[in-house]
């Protein structure tokens, strides 16, 4: 292709091309250093370039972290109201439900006054930080439907992930890593499995790129035993010799995109093995994620998600299993199984964002906390388990956000004396989602991409931007 | 079967309209628009601040003020600039002049007053009809002779420019106390009458009948150019050549004979040819058509044309969702291949895999096909509704099959009516209701959680298995009769047992010693502490008092192991797999309870997985009998061994050892019922008749006959254990109809209508689903034979003469050689759907034949190759990258079919949240079979596999887009698997003879097929000295089969 010719493709020709595929992209690949690395969509005002989201799967109770209801406390054990429960389905949940109070003791905290569970102690200093959303809605009440759901924006695997799109729309800030990390804690992987992070139709590069805990930190970015990083090289040099003595033959620019593609994987693979060294920190660092290099453990990735919003990573995505207290065997009940998931947790999210603030990068990054439904008023009491847990509730639960442009200190939305039903400005996965991408500076119309036949979006033909968590 | 497949032509010609021909803006104003201005006046560009795309950017006007002024060309600024003599000021600007018809629309248009809602008969009003009233008010005999298909009828109805006084309005509102039309259906929406009441009064026009979009077009086989070239091999070069010629580009060269090879041998058989083929071929001993003759034959072909048709019925080895777990379904899989080696015909093909299950006599292969809509995934969640569950998953049946067979994406319509397509949300449950009426069965109690549900599956025997499984059943016939044929009476037998079964004397224990370290001996019991291994034998030595007939075995239990023992496993179950004795022959064997599917004969075979357990009754004591052919005395061996693989830590806890000199004694094993009636003093008459039928089932009287039945069947049970399942599709007895769901929501059901196909593809067909398949192959139906011809000349070329494979309707993408799609859709049907003898076809032709070098001309020409003036360059699918480095290297393994393979993959992929299954990988030939055997599993799916754009397999792919990243590099340069290959191809190489440029030219050229330039040898020996003298020889090889396994030209085909 000779350069000229290349000049008089414009952008968005050449995006249209490559929304139609195959062919296409051969072309988009010549420039894929500025294309595939830069916006498509237009910003409008990004207040958070970048996203780190703590997903806490299995689903936490908000009534006993962040969502106090002492009405609720009060009627314990009575039978839950029948206009709340009728026409309902629950996943567990049989007969007439009984209200169960939080047995955790609730406080205010901070200028915002925010009652916090006992649980999260270290939530407390970053209340002011933050905006609860209490009156968080879903579709789905089944964990990995949910979970997709939260990722996807629809409940079926196969739709790409909410990293993806980010990562299709506004491209990566740092050309060495990719714009889209998985890290991933707790009991085991999320129930939704991969298609959480997943690129569904979007060309596979946008694809949620996991870091290992064990082993290489990306599948195959370490050399075979016995090739160093000079033999390594050296492979390359001669590759590239080759590659371009080809290209000279037969002038396919898919050629060139190839050598540009291995080039960038050798700068990968001397880029993050220098990133995941979180051992390098400082012991006051340590100290203040409650950090154990080498474990797999949620803190360990919130102090590794620091390093990669620090490196430009675009979205950044914690999974941290574990928060399903059905409350059928002691160790998943509210007390024993909550507290250790929150002794997991609380520390190392309020130190992530406790550290991105000290540093000057909270203002431009949004960290959001939430998990993919909340959890029922009432106890389950599953074959007539003696422990205390609540059934999956998707019609009301909580999140928090911080930094990158929300209204710190606030909270948003308002459920019913039980927390049962959302009473005042509900807020749908689908209004999130057009939020974040808001707060991203992008309008979540315009973020579309056309697959068998028609145009798809993150919010699908939902979602509004609640302004109510805005600066 | 003749079906008229003419969508929208339905019904009469109409007598030319009484009514004027107005211009209608949308079908004749808008296209000169698009065309000609919207370039400068919509989106981003408003010159002139004039958005000419939307109607309302039209009624706006722009800078110079309003566009038109209805009824008044004149005074309109729109004629003005259209057909102005000063050159900036007439529009399109640069541009020539509109012709004077166009012009003369737009005055016509404003003349007329300037309206954009234009209603037509054709378009608007006659759909709201043939929805609504056609069942009454069409045909040769309407009702009140009202027939609203016709206009000339309907003008009875109207009054022309005034709806208020039209009796046809009246009965759509039930006015003047008449009856409201439809009678006893559902009135029009306010919507529609007011659409009528703007036909009428916009005068009833007639309008055109709306164009079909051309794939609903039935096929005209076309005439192939007349051209004359030496160019043209076969008639697809003419009709490329036609393009070409028109486009101003010229075919390129062929491809050099290596290079040919190379390309066929990938498209027909998913491998590189191997240096031997290579030779004969450039050697002229095989012709093109010779070597595409024994590729078609090659077992490689059926695997290659499998790899994307599994993308297509989401074959996967795993169920999906949050638990995964594996299923056995690759049987399907084995289908496929066996269906495309043999040739089978696409409309059979099609046939099978939709309803081979209703097809009359159904052959078991028949019935493996339809695991083409059982690939879809199985929700196991706790929690999750059965019924929605299942609406899920009929849902993706639909969908799928209509992608699949049809390219026509139906989903939007499942909540909406289509937006593009003609297709209603009506249309979208009839079609739906289709697969509306399987089978399926729930299972679980919705009042306890956990809810599950169960479609059918069949066992598949090999044609050995169905043997054996004949002559079994025929002995268990004769051995029966036999039973049948024994008589006697057994009072005075049971009168004697009833005093000795349960007296305590009847049981001596037996003093025993272990030289095993594990397990600790107190008298005649054995305790083995701890969690113990995986599998566990107890040997020990037995003193026996005389005249030993028989030893019983009690298991016993322990509160301190999970369910309270005997066995350690988490369920208090074990698995006696086998027992063992020197100085005796165990003759017979009982047990007082077992749990169901195993046996306490099981434990007489060799068989590990055969045996007795006892789930369900964990907690309690149970024995075992076994009884000697001959009595014994004094010392003898006994071993028990618990060895199942499949179990892990099914062994004993804790379990003691008696002996009796009492002749059939495995009637002393009993269940708890019979011991608590033989324990009463006294008996009720219902008491004594169960323990009477309790002792026919174990008298001495008959026990041979009665042992041979029990060791029949349970030789008969380890066959069909043996034999693989594979999931089906069956109908149940319902019927094949569906609630309409509100929004598509689970939820709002609403009407139910029955099975059928929309109007827009052809007449409507409505039953079963094998009247659908016989439906979607009928040789009138214009969508099935173009999406596969299309398909598979994607497959070949990179890209589809339809680009949007995936998508045949309106919003696809239109053909870039129509009249070509057509000839070779008409081919394929008249050869009777020959797959091969397309692929042959294609193969032939010139075009495909050509080099696939590009020129700067070319280049910029046609950058995406769309009219072929070169051939074929993409790169290989993920499945083919790895094939090739295997088959490269020597390391392929060809075996054809069977049960998914583990090839190594790195540590910690599979990580299920709820299953205990692992990826062990597999050894010897299965590490390097094909990579279509690979176990896929949809949660965590193979890596190399995802990294080159392979899917999960949760849904249907049509078209995999085919991305170049950097995670790609790092797996072909460092994934282990590969690098091993490259290891063993560097062995192969260092090991071929000649000097060292030789043998680089010999891995250069098993590579890429070709030989390297002295240019290109060169660096490579100087890399191969370097790291030779770094790392040694070894080393040297394999890094130089690195480098060769990963050039742009061995991930290519081109």
């Amino acid at each position: 292709m000779r350069p000229d010719h290349m000049h008089t493709l414009t952008r968005r020709a050449l995006l249209r091309d490559a929304s139609y595929g195959i062919g296409s992209l051969a072309l988009n690949h010549i420039l894929a250093n500025t294309v595939l690395g830069s916006p498509i969509v237009k910003q409008i005002a990004p207040k958070a370039k970048q996203v780190v989201f703590l997903f806490m799967a299995g689903a936490p109770s908000q009534l006993d972290l962040l969502e106090y209801k002492p009405e609720l406390n009060k009627r314990n054990g009575e039978e839950c109201p029948e206009e709340l429960t009728e026409g309902e389905r629950f996943a567990f949940i049989k007969g007439k439900p009984k209200l169960l109070a939080s047995p955790h003791e609730f406080h205010q905290f901070g200028q915002s006054g925010h009652w916090v569970s006992n649980l999260l102690p270290h939530f407390r200093d970053i209340v002011d930080d933050v905006v609860i959303i209490r009156s968080m809605q879903t579709d789905q009440f089944n964990h990995a439907p949910a979970q997709l759901f939260m990722n996807t924006g629809f409940q079926i695997p196969g739709r790409p992930s909410f990293g993806a799109w980010a990562s299709y729309g506004l491209g990566t800030e740092n050309e060495n890593l990719p714009a889209f990390v998985v890290l991933m804690s707790g009991e085991s992987n999320p129930d939704g499995g991969k298609a959480c992070w997943g690129s569904g139709f979007l060309p596979s590069q946008h694809q949620g790129v996991e870091f290992r805990s064990n082993g290489e930190p990306i599948l195959y970015i370490n050399n075979p035993d016995g090739v160093t990083e000079e033999i390594r090289r050296d492979s390359l040099d001669v590759l590239g010799d080759l590659n371009r003595q080809r290209h000279n033959e037969i002038l396919d620019p898919e050629i060139e995109a190839r050598i540009s593609q291995y080039e960038l994987a050798f700068r990968m693979q001397t880029s993050v093995p220098e990133l995941v060294e979180i051992e390098k920190e400082p012991p006051e660092v340590h100290a203040l994620y409650g950090t154990e290099p080498g474990k797999r453990s949620f803190a360990n990735n919130c102090l590794l998600a620091r390093r990669l919003v620090e490196r430009g990573v675009r979205f950044v995505q914690l999974y941290h299993r574990g928060w399903d207290n059905h409350g059928e065997s002691e160790g998943n009940d509210l007390k024993n199984g909550l507290g250790r998931m929150c002794k997991q947790t609380d520390q190392p999210a309020a130190a992530l964002v406790k550290d991105l603030k000290r540093r000057g990068l909270l203002d431009e990054t949004l960290v959001i906390w939430g998990g993919e439904f909340g959890r029922t008023p009432m106890n389950e009491g599953r074959g007539g388990s003696p422990y205390q847990g609540r059934d999956h509730h998707p019609q009301a639960f909580t999140m928090w956000m911080a930094g990158g442009g929300i209204k710190a200190g606030t909270s948003y939305g308002m459920t019913d004396d039980f927390g049962y039903k959302v009473v005042e400005n509900p807020v749908h996965v689908h209004d999130l989602h057009a939020t974040i991408l808001h707060l991203m500076g992008v309008n979540h119309t315009e973020l579309t991409y056309r697959s068998q036949g028609r145009d798809f979006r993150l919010t699908d033909v939902h979602g509004k931007v609640i302004e109510g968590l805005i600066q | 079967m003749v079906l008229a497949f003419i969508p929208f032509l339905v019904g009469a010609f109409y007598s030319p309209a009484q009514t004027a021909e107005k211009v209608d803006f949308a079908e004749e104003i808008m296209p000169i628009v698009k065309a000609k201005c919207v370039s400068c006046h919509s989106g981003t560009e408003l010159n002139g601040g004039l958005d000419l795309s939307t109607p309302k950017g039209w009624m706006n006007g722009g800078d110079s003020g309003p566009l038109f002024e209805p009824g008044k060309p004149e005074e309109s600024l729109v004629i003005e600039r259209l057909t102005s003599d000063i050159k900036d000021l007439r529009m399109p600007q640069g541009m020539p002049a509109l012709p004077a018809d166009q012009v003369k629309l737009f005055k016509d248009w404003i003349e007329q007053g300037a309206l954009f809602n234009l209603r037509t008969y054709e378009r608007d009003i006659k759909p709201i009809f043939v929805r609504r009233c056609s069942t009454c008010h069409q045909g040769d005999n309407p009702q009140a002779g009202l027939d609203l298909n016709s206009l000339e009828s309907i003008l009875e109805v109207i009054e022309v420019g005034d709806p208020g006084n039209s009796t046809l309005i009246h009965r759509l509102k039930g006015y003047n106390g008449l009856e409201r039309m439809p009678k006893g259906f559902k009135a029009l929406e306010s919507a529609e009458i007011q659409m009528i009441e703007e036909w009428i009064t916009q005068g009833a026009i007639q309008g055109k009948a709306p164009t079909i979009h051309w794939a609903y077009k039935p096929v005209v086989k076309p005439a192939v150019p007349n051209l004359h070239s030496d160019w043209i091999q076969n008639p697809i070069d003419a009709f490329i050549l036609t393009t070409l010629e028109s486009e101003g580009l010229e075919p390129s060269p062929p491809a050099t004979k290596e290079k040919l090879l190379r390309r066929l041998t990938q498209d027909l058989t998913g491998l590189p040819p191997t240096l031997e083929e290579l030779d004969q071929f450039i050697a002229g001993r095989e012709s093109t058509q010779q070597a595409i003759n024994r590729l078609l034959a090659s077992p490689r072909y059926g695997e290659r044309m499998a790899t994307p048709w599994l993308d297509l019925a989401r074959y996967a080895d795993s169920n999906g969702y949050e638990k995964d777990n594996i299923r056995s379904i690759w049987k399907y899989r084995d289908w496929v291949v066996k269906s495309f080696n043999a040739n089978m015909p696409y409309d059979q093909f099609t046939i099978k895999q939709l309803a081979g299950d209703l097809l009359p006599e159904a052959a078991i292969d028949d019935l493996v096909a339809t695991g083409f809509n059982r690939n879809t995934m199985h929700n196991l969640e706790g929690g999750v509704d059965q019924d929605e569950a299942m609406y899920q998953v009929r849902i993706d049946r639909a969908d799928t099959t209509s992608t699949v067979w049809l390219g026509q994406t139906i989903g939007c319509a499942r909540c909406h009516d289509h937006k593009y397509d003609p297709i209603s949300q009506k249309d979208y449950f009839q079609f739906y209701a289709f697969f509306a009426n399987n089978k399926f069965d729930k299972f679980g109690d919705a009042s306890i959680s956990e809810q599950k549900y169960y479609e059918p599956s069949v066992k598949v025997p090999t044609a050995e298995q169905a043997k054996q499984l004949d002559a079994l059943k025929q002995s268990l016939t004769k051995s029966e009769a036999k039973l049948q044929q024994i008589s006697g009476d057994l009072s005075e037998e049971q009168a004697t047992w009833e005093k000795i079964a349960i007296d305590t004397r009847t049981w001596q224990p037996v003093s025993l010693v272990s030289k095993d370290a594990r397990l600790v001996v107190n008298g005649n019991q054995v305790s083995s502490p701890g969690a113990g291994p995986d599998t566990m034998s107890y040997n020990l030595t037995l003193t026996v008092p005389k005249e030993t007939r028989a030893l019983r075995l009690s298991v016993l239990p322990d509160k301190d192991r999970a369910y309270g023992g005997p066995g350690r496993a988490d369920s208090g179950n074990f698995i006696l797999s086998r027992i063992s004795l020197v100085g005796a022959n165990a003759k017979y064997v009982a047990a007082d309870f077992v749990q169901n599917g195993y046996s306490a004969i099981g434990v007489l075979d060799s068989d590990p997985e055969t045996g007795w357990a006892i789930v369900g009754a964990a907690g309690r004591a149970h024995e075992f009998v076994i009884e000697f052919s001959a009595p014994v005395s004094g010392k003898i061996e006994l071993g028990l061994h618990c060895e199942s693989a499949r179990w892990v830590k099914h062994t004993l806890g804790k379990f003691s050892l008696e002996a009796t000199s009492h002749q059939g004694a495995t009637r002393f094993a009993m269940p708890e019922s019979i011991r608590e009636i033989l324990a009463k003093p006294t008996r009720t008459v219902e008491e004594s008749s169960t323990l009477a039928k309790h002792y026919q089932n174990i008298a001495l009287l008959g026990r041979d006959e009665r042992e041979a039945v029990a060791t029949t069947k349970a030789e008969l049970r380890a066959l069909e254990s043996s034999i693989p399942t594979t999931l089906v599709m069956a109908e149940a007895d319902g019927k094949t109809e569906a609630p309409i769901r509100h929004r598509g929501e689970f939820m709002s059901p609403t009407e139910v209508v029955t099975s059928g196909t929309a109007s827009a593809f052809g007449k409507p067909v409505s039953g079963s689903r094998l009247d659908l398949a016989q439906w979607i192959v009928d040789p009138q139906n214009p969508l099935t034979a173009r999406v596969q011809v299309n398909r598979l000349w994607e497959m070949v070329f990179g890209r589809g003469l339809v680009e949007t494979s995936e998508n045949f309707g309106t919003q696809g993408s239109p053909p870039s050689h129509p009249e070509l799609l057509d000839w070779l859709t008409a081919t394929y049907v008249e050869s009777g759907w020959d797959t091969k003898a397309l692929l042959k076809l294609i193969l032939s032709s010139s075009t495909y034949q050509q080099s696939s070098a590009v020129t700067p001309d070319r280049l910029e020409k046609d950058p995406t190759n769309i009219f072929l003036a070169r051939g074929p360059r993409f790169r290989l699918s993920a499945e083919f990258i790895r094939d090739q480095a295997l088959a490269d290297s020597g390391l392929l393994d060809t075996k054809l079919g069977g049960p998914p393979v583990f090839p190594f993959q790195p540590a910690g992929v599979w990580n299920s949240p709820y299953s205990s299954e692992q990826w062990v990988p597999s050894t010897g030939g299965d590490a390097t079979r094909r990579s279509l055997y690979t176990f896929w599993k949809r949660t965590a799916p193979f890596p190399t596999f995802m990294a080159f754009d392979a899917m999960s397999r949760e849904q249907c792919t049509v078209r995999r887009i085919r991305t170049n990243t950097p995670l790609q590099a790092l797996a072909t340069l460092n994934d282990p698997a590969l690098f091993m290959a490259a290891k063993t191809l560097g062995d192969r190489a260092r090991q071929s003879p000649g000097t060292l440029e030789d043998q680089l030219e010999t891995a250069f050229r098993i590579v890429t097929s070709r030989k390297p330039a002295a240019v290109e040898l060169q660096p490579l020996r100087d890399f191969y000295e370097r790291t030779k003298a770094a790392k040694g020889e070894e080393m040297a090889w394999t890094m130089v089969a690195n480098v060769l396994f990963n050039l742009d030209e061995a991930l290519t085909k081109e």
